[in-house]
């Protein structure tokens, strides 16, 4: 008998034929799976060509923060716009009285008449103000929020710029504190039942694993896990408490310098712990079958392997 | 680049064979690298040496299909540098798992008369594997060749991740089979 063992057979299957070889690959791709693959193909592009707007998620944060600047900044010119006018209002020059700086107003405030109104008139703007750029902020973070709670950063910057518009806070005009507070609130609601609706999170927590040459992996906690099994039966592990929502920020696009990005990789879905395994080592994503893909990480040494499962 | 004209550039001698390959194939290669060893810069450096394994090989040799030639180069190149890294460190990955798949084609051989050479078993398994329906031939090259996962597998075949499990399992039992009739200790 001659002896044989597991990695000189590995190796002798270098030597197959590469008539065989060249068989496996041209029957790749082909009938259906070939229009499932040029499918996947065209909207793996398409999705590029849109990313060239927001090709990266650090461009995608810049064009966000600038939308956001924007927004306060318009709204903060907007509010100085109308304590110059309400104060040329009261002083009784209403609309024939001349533009005139905060300054201006406060001195010519100080004439008897007029004074009284406008010493009112002033923590008015005031308490209208701080409530404005209160609004404001409260709205940057739920578009900031939004926009980046949603996968693959799915709404864009310009949708973000166009959100104050329907603002209350703007359209209305309103001069009261109180109102403006309800429209806050208002917004504040509306964010959180939009975030209800889509539900961005919970649509895509089951596993994606994109087409392609791609390696399988995501960076959780700073150390990569590699897919090490997948179909895994649901009987054969035990899902543990969520890890982390994994995006899929890598594709092969990405420069391999920005493959360590903390809760992102080429696979998109909730990985999980698995049940007597410690997360650092192995993690996992639920399949929409029911089945289960492993991640392994790099400190992988306890892991079972890949046949144990 | 048609592959006879980067061939024929190699026989020429010219520097310019090796930047076409590599911009030919230079993916294709990274990818199969890639599938052995899990880590990128192990699998460049194979891919780097594989450009120069091509220069020396061809001539004399005339590959019938180069891109199949160099995944060959590329494929014995990471299993080597794999090999290596798993004196050091325990494997992982697709190889690895490629690897425990098949030992359970193999076992373990007490009555050992003689160690076969690797042409050797390279023909049979080759005999093997042409003797396989096309589909759990190409099936098993796509897993035990180019170390792909099932996933993978599935996808390029239209098959589900179920049907490329079974097929593979089926076609390990098969090749034991096969292995024990022409007297291999298994």
């Amino acid at each position: 008998m001659k002896k044989i063992d597991n990695e000189s057979l590995y190796e002798a299957i270098g030597g197959i034929g590469e008539d065989l070889l060249n068989r496996s690959e041209e029957a790749s791709f082909t009938g259906k799976a070939g229009e499932i693959h040029r499918q996947q193909e065209e909207a793996e592009k398409a999705k590029r060509e849109r990313g060239k707007i927001v090709p990266l998620p650090g461009a995608k944060k810049r064009a966000v923060w600038t939308a956001v600047l924007g927004i306060a900044a318009i709204v903060v010119l907007g509010i100085a716009a109308r304590v110059i006018m309400r104060g040329n209002t009261l002083m009784g020059g209403g609309s024939a009285a001349p533009m005139q700086s905060v300054q201006e107003t406060e001195a010519v405030s100080l004439a008897p008449e007029a004074g009284t109104v406008t010493a009112d008139a002033a923590p008015e703007a005031a308490a209208e103000e701080a409530a404005m750029e209160e609004a404001a902020e409260a709205e940057a973070a739920g578009a900031a929020e939004e926009i980046f709670a949603a996968d693959g950063g799915a709404k864009s910057a310009s949708a973000s710029a166009q959100a104050p518009a329907d603002m209350p806070l703007v359209t209305e005009g309103s001069s009261s504190g109180t109102k403006v507070q309800n429209a806050v609130a208002a917004a504040e609601e509306e964010s959180v039942t939009d975030e209800e609706v889509l539900g961005p999170r919970r649509q895509y927590r089951t596993a994606w694993i994109p087409p392609g040459d791609m390696p399988h992996f995501f960076t959780f906690e700073g150390r990569r896990y590699d897919l090490i099994a997948s179909d895994v039966p649901a009987e054969k592990i035990r899902r543990g408490e969520e890890a982390a929502y994994i995006e899929r920020r890598i594709d092969e696009e990405t420069p391999e310098a920005d493959y360590l990005q903390e809760k992102a990789g080429s696979v998109r879905g909730m990985a999980y712990e698995v049940e007597g395994y410690d997360k650092e080592g192995l993690l996992c994503m639920e399949t929409e079958e029911g089945t289960y893909i492993l991640f392994v990480s790099e400190d992988y040494a306890s892991v079972p392997r890949y046949t144990e499962w | 680049m048609e592959d006879t004209a980067i061939i024929e550039l190699y026989f020429a001698r010219e520097e310019r064979a090796i930047q076409e390959t590599m911009q030919k194939y230079g993916a294709y290669c990274m990818q199969v690298a890639r599938n052995i060893l899990r880590s990128e810069p192990d699998a460049e450096e194979c891919v780097t040496d594989t450009w120069m394994k091509a220069w020396n090989a061809i001539p004399p040799e005339r590959p019938q299909f180069l891109k199949l030639f160099l995944a060959k180069i590329t494929r014995n190149l990471s299993i080597n540098r794999y090999k290596a890294l798993r004196r050091v460190k325990r494997g992982g990955g697709e190889a690895e798992a490629a690897l425990e798949e098949l030992a359970e084609v193999v076992a373990d051989s007490t009555s050992v008369e003689d160690t076969v050479t690797a042409a050797e078993l390279s023909s049979l398994i080759d005999t093997f594997v042409r003797g396989l329906p096309e589909r759990d031939g190409n099936v098993f090259i796509r897993r035990y060749f180019y170390t792909e996962g099932v996933t993978e597998i599935a996808r390029r075949y239209n098959l589900t991740q179920t049907n490329v499990s079974v097929i593979l399992n089926r076609t390990r039992g098969k090749l034991k089979e096969y292995l024990l009739k022409a007297g291999y200790a298994i």
